[in-house]
Formats: C-alpha cells, structure tokens, sequence
C-alpha cells in the first residue's frame, strides 16, 4: 500500500497547476504558498530584518512550477543569505570559484533552475550555482529559456549544516540589454557568469580600470543563445588580445546541436556580420585568450539586410 | 575566392600577371618563382555552385561531401587543382618563364583526384598534426600524412617540401634526409625545392623565438644545408663532421652528448610527438628528460664546456647547455628527492640534507596580463622523503615590517590565513588540494576547498633577520606517492605579502594566476 500512496502524492505534485513568474518576497508566513507540498516541510519561517523569511536546513525545497516562455530572456533575482560553521566567500577568497557555473560544494547553499517541456519531461540542461557569500546578497542569473520550455522549477538547497535564509525570489523577463547574448558587458558584476558555460583553466571575471572584465584565457565557452530567425547578424566585441590566438568565435548550431557554421572576429570593435543558415537555431561563444570588456550577438534584420550593409551609402552599419 | 565564377581561371591568371609585373617594375628585378597557397585557415566558398558536383576531366564526377574543407579535403584540393591547371593555360601565354608553386596545404595537402599541371610544382605541407619524429613513409607517421605523401610521390616532377625546420635539440636530419630520398625516387626530381620556416633569427617569432633557437638547433640547420646537396649522404657522417669541426677538442664529449640523444630520438619506442607547433621544451622533455638523461646530458655539456679550447666552441657549449637549464626550470618539476638519512631531522630547518633537494625558486609577481616581472621577495620550495614522510620545506624572504596583517592561529579553529601567507596547491585524481599557511603558523588544508578533509599535516614555522620559512610533514602516501613511482599529481604555489602600509602583492611560480598552469611532481 505504501509505494501506492507515494506514488498518488507525487502524481499529484506534477498535476500542480504551473504559476506565472512572479516575485516572492515570502509575505504569507506560508511555505506551502511557495514551496511544493512535497517539500514545503522543509521549510520554515522566521522573520529576518522586519519581514518574512523562509529558512532551509540540511534540505532541499523546491518552488511551485512557474510557466515560462520557451527561447526568452529571464532574469532569476534571489536575495538570501546563509548561517553555520561553514566557510563563505568572506572567509575565504578561493571560494570565488564558487560563483563560477556548475561549481557547488556539500557545504554551500545552491540554487539549480531546470526547464520542463509542456508534456513535463526535461528540456535543455538545468542550470547550477552556489551561492557562496555569507551575508545577505541577490543573486541574479540571466539565461535563456530552451525552445521548447514551458516551465520552470526552481531548486534551492542548503548544503550541510547550513541554515540558508530566503528573503525574495523573482522571475522576469530580462530588460533589453542590446544584445542577444546573456550580460554582455558584464554590468552584473566580478562575481557573475550569466551567459557562460565553462571558463578555461586560469580564467575569471576580475575588475580592470573600474569595470568587471572576463579574462578567458585559452577557450570559455558560453551559453546557448536561442536565434529567433533566420536573417543577418552581428557579432562585436570589445576586447584586448591577451595571449596566442585571441579571437571571439560564435558558432550556429541547428535544433540537433550539430554545427553549422561559425563567424569569428579578431577585430575588436567593430562588428562583424554574417547571415544564419536557414535551419539555424542556437548559437554560442567561444573566446580565446582575450580580456573581454563586452561581446554582442545582435540581429540586425532578415537575410536580404547583409546586401545593404555593401552599398556605398550604408556606412558598413545598419 | 569563389571559384566558379564562369572565365575565373583566366582572369585571375591575368591579374597575377599584372601584379607580378608591378611587383618587378617596383623592386627592379624579374621575379623567378611564385609560391600560391591557402591561408592559415579552411575556408572555401560555400555556394551553390562551388558545392556542386565536379565533371572530372575522365567524365566521373566527384561529389562535395561536406562543405567544410576540414571534412571533405578531397574535394576541395580537387577543385583548387581543376582551376589551376585551368589558369595555367592562359599563365602560360603571359608569363611561362615563371614557375608557379602551389602550397600543398591545408586542405590542399590532399592530393587530388586529378592529374596536376605538368609545370606547377606542388610543396607539400604536412601540416598540421604530421610528427616530425619520423620520416613522411615511416609506418610511425600518423595518417593522413603518410598517405598523403605516397600519392604526391605518384603525381609530380616537381614535389617539394614545405616545413617547419625550427630549432630543435632532436636529431631532425634523419628525417629531412628519409624524405628528401623519397622525392629522390621520382624519375625526374631536378625542380624539386624544399622551403622551412627557420625562425631562429633574435626578435623573431617562431618555436626557438630568438636567438636560442641557434644555440640547440645549429647542428641541425647545418645538416640539412648538405643534405640538401645531397641526400644519401650518411647522416650520422654529417652530424660527427659537424661536431668534430665546431666542438674541437671537446668533441669527444659532445660526441658522447650526440650520441646520447641519436640514440634516444631513434629508438623504437620514444614515441615523443614533434610538430610546428610542439615546444621546444616538449622536444627536450621527450628526448632527455623522460628517457632519464638529463643528468648524464648535463655532465657530459659541462665536460665538453671545460674541455672546449677554442672561445667560440666554449660559447656555444656554454648556450646549449643554459638553454636546456633554462627547459628544466621551465617544466618547473618539483623534485621530491629521495634522501633517507633526512629522516629525524627533516624538520630542522638548519639541517645539511637541506642543501640537497633542488630548489624551485621561479616566483614572479602574479600578473594576468603580458610579461612577467620579478618578485619584489623571493620565495623558494624543496621537497624530499625518507620513503614514508613527505617534507616541503619554503623560504619566504621578507622585511621585518612586512607580514603585520598575518593571522594569529586559534586553538582548534581552523580558518583561511588571511593576510600575508603562502598557498601550495596540489592538483591529483581529478581533486585539488591547498595548504595555505602563514608566518605566524595559522595552517589551513582542504579538499576541494572542503575544510573537514585533513591530511594529518604538521608545520612549523620560524622567522630570521631576512625571511620567514616553514617545514610542512605529511605522509607520503597521502597523494599516493611512492619511491621512485611516476604520479599524475601536479604542483602550483601562490604567496601573498603583506607590505608595510598594508598593500598585498601578490606572486606565484612563473608568475602565472591559479589553475592555468600546473607543474608535475616527480617523486625520486
């Protein structure tokens, strides 16, 4: 009898209505308002500087389901913070690997967010960060939806013998950032790697002359960037050769993962153009041995718009 | 270029004339020879057209199998030869005095499906995943490039080479020779060329970048230069002449010293890959050091340096030999030496069997950005085991007035040592591991930056006029070292000083930033 009755109970959590991305700043005192019922027991309320708190310890919680529109911009603000006899980034600087995508540790609260296709089954590849400060701090993470999202969940764990201490949560679509890339100028800060995937060995995001910068060292990958349409592009950085090889690479895949071109600029500065095949839908960066200050993929009109960029009057830009 | 352009070939033949003919009228001298080649890249033109399948001349057609040239070479290297034995025949009328060489590169290194123009000589260009190792024919040649070669042998009077001769401490003459004799085996190899990249010259780029480029790669260039007079000379002759001319009296030694690496670079099972784009310091790696002849290499360079009489056989024996130094310390292996009688006294810092363990001393300050710079205080490592400990002594110079910011340790705490402290970390199984410590004795390890790992590890510290230094103990099997067995595990050390008002710097071996570069431990 008992395995049935699991079974019902997680039916019924998958049957759980998705709701519309929306800010949480735990108000209602009510876990199960936010949290899945499976896991809403996890939680715990304590008020925190005046308002509501939700507190996890030594356990995962998972959000309520919230829909989301496939191949879009969102952008996940977190405020939290964390207790315990555990190391911070303000206890130890090499926990700056830690901001770093796909790096978490047992003993450092996390969030993942992962995308379920509308039949529920997963889509694209989930995404997972620590949350490595101490004190009270939003997070954010900007990325894309895979074509074919209609949800999205949230995960948030603890880690060991640690209390993790929720203050607000929210999910929107990302503001115009003039580009079709995820933080393309790095405005977020030294501790954010929206829109990357995997930095090469020795890279980071540093400060340099007031501004967050990457340095990628031999090949940092980014993220999927979902193309909409098929037209022409532009491809720009702002960038310092560092080392053999600088170059700003985007390569197109189609809907399979198999690549189809690429464009590349060595140029730093202007931009760079060149008309997606027909069947194109990702494209993702691939930078070698640059401090790169910003990197723009940008479509700048349908497959006929390349033609007016070579006419004399045109000025090379649209 | 987009090469189905209907009247391509002859337009394209007639604008090379015109440039040609600028060129000369600009220089002032009749221009003999014309090298055509891709650029350092694979792109080909993707349209419609130029996807199309080709009409060969014997009415087959051959397919584009992929519109990337990396993928599909053949068909790319075949349209390429199609237009140029096309071009060729209004080259002719033009300018037929005028060799045109076409650069056998790329994917133009793929001999094509159709017969070559009698009168275009063709470079081949093994580049760039061939192994200068061994000879284009040996059955030890990676593919593509061994049947490559054969099929060019098969198509052209006038096979040349085009390499990358750069400056190398192997004996590369034996492979220069196995491959000129092949093209020697053509019926008629008279327009045969070879053109090498030889960047040796100082200030230029290129493997051997400067001047040390002639001081472990002369004996090379100076065989190949007879070679090319003559191929079947005897190779070895060659290298005895040149060591017994050059080195005079301290040719025995350097006999000894050739004979040595001959003998490493031909044996059957050295294996070490040497490219275009293989270091230099890989090659030495390959040849002397992972065949265990560094020591015997370096005794036999230092015997020849003090036999040699003649001031310019001394000086070249003197650079050879700093220069392979200079590969050594820039593998930056630490050596954990076997010393024994260490044992009991490892942790005394005023100990002789100190003055045995090679020194790791290369820290520069940190920089993430061009050239390094020297370290304001030097820092130094050692590392030995008596087969069960494993000791790391470190040697920080310092400034009484420096280090004020270091952490005082607290009883049963462990914490991060903020401040002025020395980090070594170690890099094995997939795992990395840091020891961070400071002069005040605050120790911090971790496993994957996890504080609850603990190796057991104990440290002491003391201070003198001039420095701080510690002595770190764990076991040895802590990262599964054993005597004399080879490990994976790899080694990287950063310090942070403290100055007086209160600013870090921050400094590390080679100067490099944390994870970039690990060196390998090797374990005596």
């Amino acid at each position: 009898m008992k395995p049935t009755v699991i079974l019902v109970i997680a039916l019924w959590a998958h049957a759980a209505p998705a709701a519309e991305p929306s800010a949480m700043d735990f108000s209602s005192g009510t876990p199960a308002d936010y949290f899945t019922p499976d896991t809403a027991g996890h939680v715990r309320v304590a008020p925190v500087e005046g308002g509501q708190s939700m507190i996890l310890a030594d356990s995962t919680a998972r959000l309520r389901d919230m829909t989301v529109k496939p191949a879009t911009k969102y952008t996940l603000s977190l405020t939290a913070a964390f207790e315990g006899d555990v190391e911070s980034m303000e206890d130890n600087p090499r926990f700056e690997i830690f901001s770093r995508p796909g790096k978490t540790a047992p003993r450092l609260p996390s969030r993942q967010i992962q995308f379920l296709d509308a039949a529920g089954k997963p889509a694209g590849r989930p995404l997972v960060y620590a949350m490595p400060f101490r004190s009270r701090r939003t997070y954010q993470d900007v990325f894309h939806t895979p074509p074919d999202a209609a949800i999205a969940r949230v995960a948030l764990t603890s880690g060991k013998g640690v209390r993790l201490v929720l203050s607000r949560l929210e999910i929107a679509e990302t503001l115009d950032e003039a580009a079709l890339n995820a933080n393309p100028a790095f405005r977020l800060g030294p501790w954010n790697y929206s829109g990357w995937r995997n930095i090469a060995d020795g890279g980071r995001l540093i400060e340099r002359d007031g501004k967050t910068v990457l340095d990628t060292k031999y090949g940092s990958t980014g993220e999927m960037i979902p193309l909409s349409a098929p037209g022409t592009y532009a491809l720009s950085a702002i960038a310092t050769g560092n080392g053999y090889n600088s170059v700003v690479i985007l390569r197109v895949y189609d809907r399979q993962g198999k690549m189809l071109m690429h464009a590349s600029t060595r140029s730093y500065g202007p931009r760079s153009y060149f008309v997606s095949p027909k069947n194109a839908a990702y494209a993702s960066l691939l930078v070698y041995s640059c401090l790169l200050e910003e990197v723009r993929l940008v479509r700048v009109g349908d497959e006929q718009a390349i033609e007016l960029l070579r006419t004399p009057n045109s000025g090379g830009r649209l | 270029m987009c090469l189905s352009v209907p009247g391509l070939p002859a337009i394209w033949a007639q604008g090379l004339a015109r440039n040609v003919a600028a060129h000369e009228a600009k220089v002032g001298r009749k221009v003999e020879h014309i090298r055509l080649g891709p650029g350092d890249n694979w792109f080909c033109c993707q349209c419609e057209k130029c996807l199309a399948p080709l009409e060969l001349p014997d009415g087959s057609r051959l397919q584009c199998k992929d519109p990337d040239s990396i993928k599909d070479p053949l068909f790319r290297s075949t349209q390429i030869t199609m237009f140029l034995n096309e071009a060729m025949k209004t080259w002719k009328t033009l300018r037929p005095e005028i060799t045109i060489h076409v650069l056998a590169y790329i994917h133009f290194a793929e001999p094509p499906r159709v017969t070559v123009h009698p009168d275009l000589g063709i470079w081949f260009a093994p580049y760039p995943t061939s192994n200068l190792h061994f000879p284009l024919l040996d059955p030890r040649q990676p593919e593509p490039w061994r049947s490559r070669f054969r099929k060019w042998l098969t198509m052209n009077d006038r096979l040349g080479f085009y390499e990358y001769f750069e400056a190398k401490p192997s004996p590369d003459g034996f492979y220069a020779a196995a491959n000129l004799r092949a093209v020697m085996s053509r019926p008629d190899h008279r327009n045969a060329l070879i053109y090498a990249e030889m960047s040796n010259d100082f200030g230029h780029d290129g493997i051997g970048n400067g001047e040390f480029g002639w001081d472990v790669g002369l004996m090379n260039h100076w065989v190949y230069t007879r070679l090319f007079w003559d191929p079947r000379q005897d190779v070895d002759s060659l290298y005895t002449y040149y060591i017994q001319r050059t080195y005079r009296e301290a040719a025995p030694q350097m006999l000894a010293y050739y004979q040595l690496i001959k003998s490493s670079w031909l044996a059957p099972d050295n294996k070490t890959h040497s490219s275009c784009h293989a270091s230099i310091s890989g090659v030495y790696k390959g040849l002397i050091v992972d065949r265990g002849l560094e020591k015997q290499c370096m005794r036999l360079l230092t015997e020849a340096e003090a036999a040699a009489l003649h001031p310019h056989s001394k000086t070249m024996i003197r650079r050879m030999r700093e220069q392979f130094e200079g590969f050594s310390k820039g593998m930056a292996r630490l050596v954990v030496a076997h010393i024994p009688e260490i044992r009991g006294e490892a942790d005394n810092f005023d100990s002789l069997q100190w003055e045995k363990p090679a020194v790791c001393d290369d820290f520069r300050l940190t920089t993430r950005t061009g050239k390094t710079s020297h370290a304001p205080r030097s820092t130094a490592i050692q590392a030995a085991h008596d087969g069960q400990s494993l000791f790391l002594r470190f040697r920080m110079e310092a400034q009484k007035t420096e280090g004020r910011d270091a952490m005082v340790p607290m009883d049963g705490k462990e914490r991060w040592p903020m401040g002025d402290h020395v980090e070594l970390w170690l890099f094995n199984g997939g795992a990395r591991y840091v020891f961070a410590f400071n002069a005040n004795g605050a120790k911090y390890d971790a496993r994957n930056l996890d504080r609850t790992w603990d190796s057991h590890w104990n440290l002491k510290v003391r201070k003198t006029a001039s420095a701080w230094e510690a002595i770190a103990t764990l076991p040895l099997s802590t990262f599964g070292f054993a005597p004399g067995k080879a490990t994976s595990c790899r080694w990287f050390c950063t310090r942070e000083i403290s100055r007086e008002k209160g600013e870090s710097e921050h400094v590390s071996y080679q100067g490099l930033p944390l994870d970039y570069r690990k060196f390998p431990v090797v374990v005596e």
